[in-house]
């Protein structure tokens, strides 16, 4: 019985990780166990069945190799999930990462168990100073650090853009699936439910008009709707139409006679004696 | 300091040639004895360096903490500038100082860097972790535009199309805005893989991606460069070229395929060069052959034009290998290898084109065909050069600098070939054919006075790797023979420094419009500036009240958040189907159209009131082919707009300061409505009643 080699449990250890992390309920918890061994392990486990994770392999460079081939693996596993009709999950992907890793520790031991390997690491260590790639990574960490600082101070003290305002007016609940002129009886009520978003840093005032076949219809109403806010209410009006399909429309005014901000027009189909067809 | 390769101890095969050769392209190349000397094969055949009496003390001068914190101090300076120089473009009219800011933080992290980088002092991790940094630094501007949410035009629609993966479980959903994409599912697969594993959102996902793509593309380019030449020095300048391409500042940072295959690009590169180089060992050119491959089928299944660039590479390298000096069996094994791994990626995008992604074909033929009737077209003298930077509001220098940026690049990728031509039987044959394919730079350049700019430009992504490769070399020749004095060595980093300087200003001017590199008040039409929270909100609006999924018509601003944030499928304008009659015409819409809209079941129609107040900033408002897009001088008139609310078959269920959205019903077509305000309506419905 060949033993497990280091690199073999060092593998095995991040899809544990992985797998553990991936069903933590806990969202922070769960990136951070979870982000560097979903972007390691795949690739690592690739170098393991090829045996080329031995010796002393240059960090950085076979770090990056891994974590490519880690992003490699990833769409080439979903176009094989997909060929056998299992769906891209959570499940599916911790068990295909974990098939991986199973495998190529298998594939590893029966090589090593066959004959000893000639094989140099997938990229060979560099021999410099002691310390020296240490101190560096070290370097580019605080670096790292200092610049995310300047960013999250950047973004806490700069001033930032603000939104251009506006006005947001819409029919809601289901006359928004509206799909057509609205029925009615000719001198019936009609309601109609309408929203107003008030998208701006102030608070508003608006005036609500309504126009059947360009006749103004009731009084005009007044809506103060909060800064960012929205109001829901209704329009309601009797409909004593001349025609059988009419047009209303319902303006959204800044001020009483004001130029109509926004707007909403509907058809009114009259339901009469003269008007069946 | 001295720095060797720790291979197997048993291991005893030479590089290139055989060890003499090798020796000699060290002499050639990497005459870097003081320093952390990268791999090479004759380090393998060398005993380990003595430890004690070569490691002496560091020489501690003002001059030598000021280049040890210089790059440190300058990317968190320049972090900082860019901070300032976004918040400033985003809460003051457009001017020159956001340029200025910007450029003052690129310049502060950039020139220590490649001064640094172009001593022969540091050692290779060191070297190393500049480059790492360099990467990272060149994602910050591209973070700062859009930090919170997608932005860009593709950006959104490969976020989308990810977002939909990720919701349906499986590859392969159609999207209406690009819809090219479905067939290349390697990112939406990738970002929905970590997006389950991780519990992230999908921007979220890809920003991490991004961060992590900018890193890994720029240690791929130091190691690709570092084999090829035996020089970490050259790695770090070449790293740094690569840093200041055109593309690689925004749009290989937006969240799209190309971004994450561009750098399977370079990484597969690396293999093919790890593969030239493992020697007789079979074995390990089988690992490589292997890792190689399961890169480049992931960029197969990631991005047309980069696994064709890729190919075309990997042909280079091959045809390199092939016609190389030496012809022994071992020679002659490593081109038919290299041959059969290039023919291996090659079969293997020819199969996706035709039993995945047929439609690649029409979708990239009207560029390619677009560039050479282009060019034709200027050799024969039919039309005037394209005008370059016509109305763009760029500096000054930002434009000279474009202008400067190929006669730069000429000048010294001609002293290269002079440089190495009496010395190319001796060079790695991948780098004659990366050197080969990175000319191909020059090729495009006539590219660009045509309409057909956009190819030229895409293509300096992937040629650039060549370029860098290039310059990486001829950095080292020239390098060491500046090394003799103290001012030698100042007059070549200033020289390195002043070249990367132009490089980037002008690549970045050439390749980003200002709308895209900087936030700004309104601009209709470029995809950027035109993503209001106004439009958003009314994508929301309908998303929510209406439900996903609903057809709607609408101009390609618009479409661009109806289609992603709102989860709408959008109509596809055409000839076929012109769409662009109802905003375009005070007439009533062709009954073919309206027939077409209504077969389809397209359900509302979305209006932009500034559509008939501006002009497009991308040219067109719907697609290029519309009527008169090539010669529009105004936009339509605002009475093609008020048209549609006089018309009984369409009901406007929203509208804000600027939009508004109408939903059709058909069976309403010619019906007639009392005291109709709108002279096309009445005639509409007297024709329907005729």
């Amino acid at each position: 019985m060949t033993p497990i080699t280091r690199p073999a449990v060092m593998v095995a250890a991040g899809a544990g990780l992985l797998t553990i992390g991936t069903f933590i309920p806990v969202p922070a918890l769960r990136v951070l166990l979870v982000i560097v061994p979903a972007l390691v392990v795949p690739g690592a486990a690739v170098f393991l069945g090829l045996g080329v994770l031995r010796g002393r392999w240059d960090p950085v460079p076979t770090l990056a190799l891994g974590a490519m081939t880690s992003l490699a693996f990833y769409p080439l596993a979903a176009l094989l999930l997909y060929v056998a009709h299992i769906r891209l999950s959570r499940t599916s992907l911790v068990v295909v990462v974990d098939g991986l890793v199973l495998a190529m520790i298998v594939v590893d031991a029966r090589r090593r168990s066959r004959r000893p390997s000639t094989l140099r690491p997938i990229l060979a260590a560099i021999r410099e100073p002691p310390g020296e790639t240490r101190r560096w990574a070290r370097w580019l960490g605080t670096v790292v650090l200092c610049c995310a600082g300047s960013l999250a101070l950047g973004a806490r003290f700069l001033p930032a853009a603000a939104p251009a305002p506006f006005t947001e007016f819409s029919l809601t609940g289901p006359m928004a699936k509206l799909t057509g002129p609205i029925s009615v009886t000719d001198g019936s009520s009609l309601s109609v439910p309408i929203s107003v978003h008030n998208a701006s840093p102030t608070p508003r005032r608006y005036v609500l008009a309504a126009r059947l076949d360009g006749a103004t219809l009731g009084s005009d109403r007044q809506v103060p709707v909060p800064r960012e806010a929205t109001w829901s209410g209704s329009f309601t009006g009797d409909i004593n139409a001349p025609g059988c399909l009419n047009e209303l429309v319902l303006e959204l005014l800044a001020r009483p006679g004001g130029t109509p901000i926004a707007s909403i027009d509907l058809w009114i189909r009259t339901r009469s004696a003269g008007c069946l067809g | 300091m001295t720095a060797t390769r720790l291979d197997h101890p048993n291991t005893t095969v030479p590089l290139w040639e055989s060890r003499q050769a090798a020796l000699d392209l060290n002499t050639l190349l990497a005459d870097e004895s003081h320093n952390g000397r990268p791999p090479s094969p004759a380090d393998r055949l060398q005993p380990p360096p003595p430890s004690g009496n070569q490691q002496q003390k560091p020489d501690i001068r003002p001059s030598t903490v000021l280049y040890a914190l210089g790059p440190g101090l300058g990317l968190v300076a320049g972090t900082a500038l860019l901070c300032v120089a976004y918040s400033w473009a985003a809460t003051r009219p457009p001017g020159n100082l956001e340029f200025l800011l910007f450029w003052l933080g690129e310049l502060a992290a950039i020139v220590p860097l490649a001064a640094r980088l172009s001593r022969d002092g540091p050692s290779r991790s060191q070297r190393l972790a500049l480059v790492a940094a360099a990467g990272l630094f060149s994602f910050v501007p591209k973070f700062l535009r859009d930090p919170s949410a997608p932005l860009f035009h593709d950006e959104l629609v490969h976020w989308h199309e990810a977002q939909a993966v990720f919701q349906a479980g499986h590859p392969f959903v159609p999207s209406t805005l690009i819809s090219l994409i479905q067939y290349f599912p390697g990112l939406a697969t990738l970002t929905a893989s970590l997006q389950n594993l991780t519990g992230l959102s999908t921007f979220q996902v890809g920003t991490v991606l991004l961060w992590l793509l900018h890193l890994l593309a720029l240690i791929g380019v130091f190691v690709l460069v570092e084999r090829l030449t035996n020089s970490s020095r050259a790695a770090g300048i070449a790293g740094l070229v690569y840093a200041v391409s055109p593309a690689f500042m925004f749009f290989d940072a937006q969240f799209s395929y190309e971004s994450l295959a561009i750098v399977f690009f370079i990484w597969v590169l690396v293999c093919i060069v790890e593969l030239q180089a493992a020697g007789s060992s079979t074995r390990q050119q089988g690992v490589w052959f292997v890792v190689g491959l399961i890169l480049a089928l992931a960029c197969v299944v990631t991005h047309h034009v980069t696994t064709y660039a890729l190919v075309l590479a990997l042909v280079a390298i091959s045809v390199a290998t092939t016609f190389r000096r030496r012809r022994d069996s071992q020679a002659r094994h490593l081109a038919r290898l290299t041959w059969a791994f290039t023919g291996t990626v090659a079969s293997a995008a020819a199969a996706w084109l035709v039993f995945v992604a047929p439609g690649t074909l029409n979708y990239l033929a009207p560029h390619l065909k677009g560039g050479v009737t282009g060019l034709l077209d200027l050799v024969r003298g039919g039309t005037g050069p394209r005008s370059l930077f016509q109305g763009s509001s760029l500096p000054g220098y930002e434009r000279a600098a474009a202008f400067l940026t190929p006669v730069v690049l000429l000048l010294v990728v001609a002293f290269a070939l002079w440089r190495i031509k009496g010395q190319r039987h001796r060079l790695p044959p991948a780098l004659l054919g990366l050197a080969a394919f990175g000319l191909l730079y020059f090729l495009s350049l006539p590219v660009m006075l045509t309409a057909e700019s956009e190819g030229a430009r895409r293509s300096w992504t992937f040629t650039y790797v060549g370029l860098a490769v290039l310059i990486g070399a001829l950095s080292v020749d020239v390098g060491r023979r500046f090394d003799g004095s103290r001012r030698r060595r100042f007059a070549f980093a200033a020289a390195v420094t002043a070249v990367l300087v132009v490089l980037l200003v002008g690549n970045v001017s050439v390749q980003t419009n200002v709308d895209y590199r900087f936030p700004g008040p309104y601009v209709y039409g470029s995809d950027t500036r035109s993503l209001t929270t106004e439009l958003l909100s009314a994508a929301a609006w309908l998303r929510t009240e209406v439900g996903p999924g609903q057809r709607i018509v609408t101009t390609r601003d618009d479409g661009l958040a109806f289609g992603t944030i709102g989860d709408q499928l959008l109509a596809a304008p055409s000839t076929g189907f012109p769409v662009w009659e109802l905003y375009f015409s005070t007439a009533q819409p062709s009954p073919n159209l309206l027939d077409e809209l209504r077969a389809a079941k397209y359900g509302y129609l979305v209006v932009d009131d500034r559509m008939a107040r501006f002009l497009p900033e991308v040219g067109f408002y719907f697609e290029p082919s519309e009527p008169p897009a090539a010669v529009r001088t105004h936009p339509p008139p605002q009475a093609a707009l008020t048209k549609v609310d006089a018309l009984p078959w369409l009901t406007r269920i929203y509208s804000t300061d600027h939009l508004r959205i109408y939903r059709f019903d058909f069976t309403e077509v010619g019906a007639c409505p009392w005291g109709s305000r709108l002279a096309v309506a009445v005639l509409a419905c007297l024709a329907a009643h005729r």
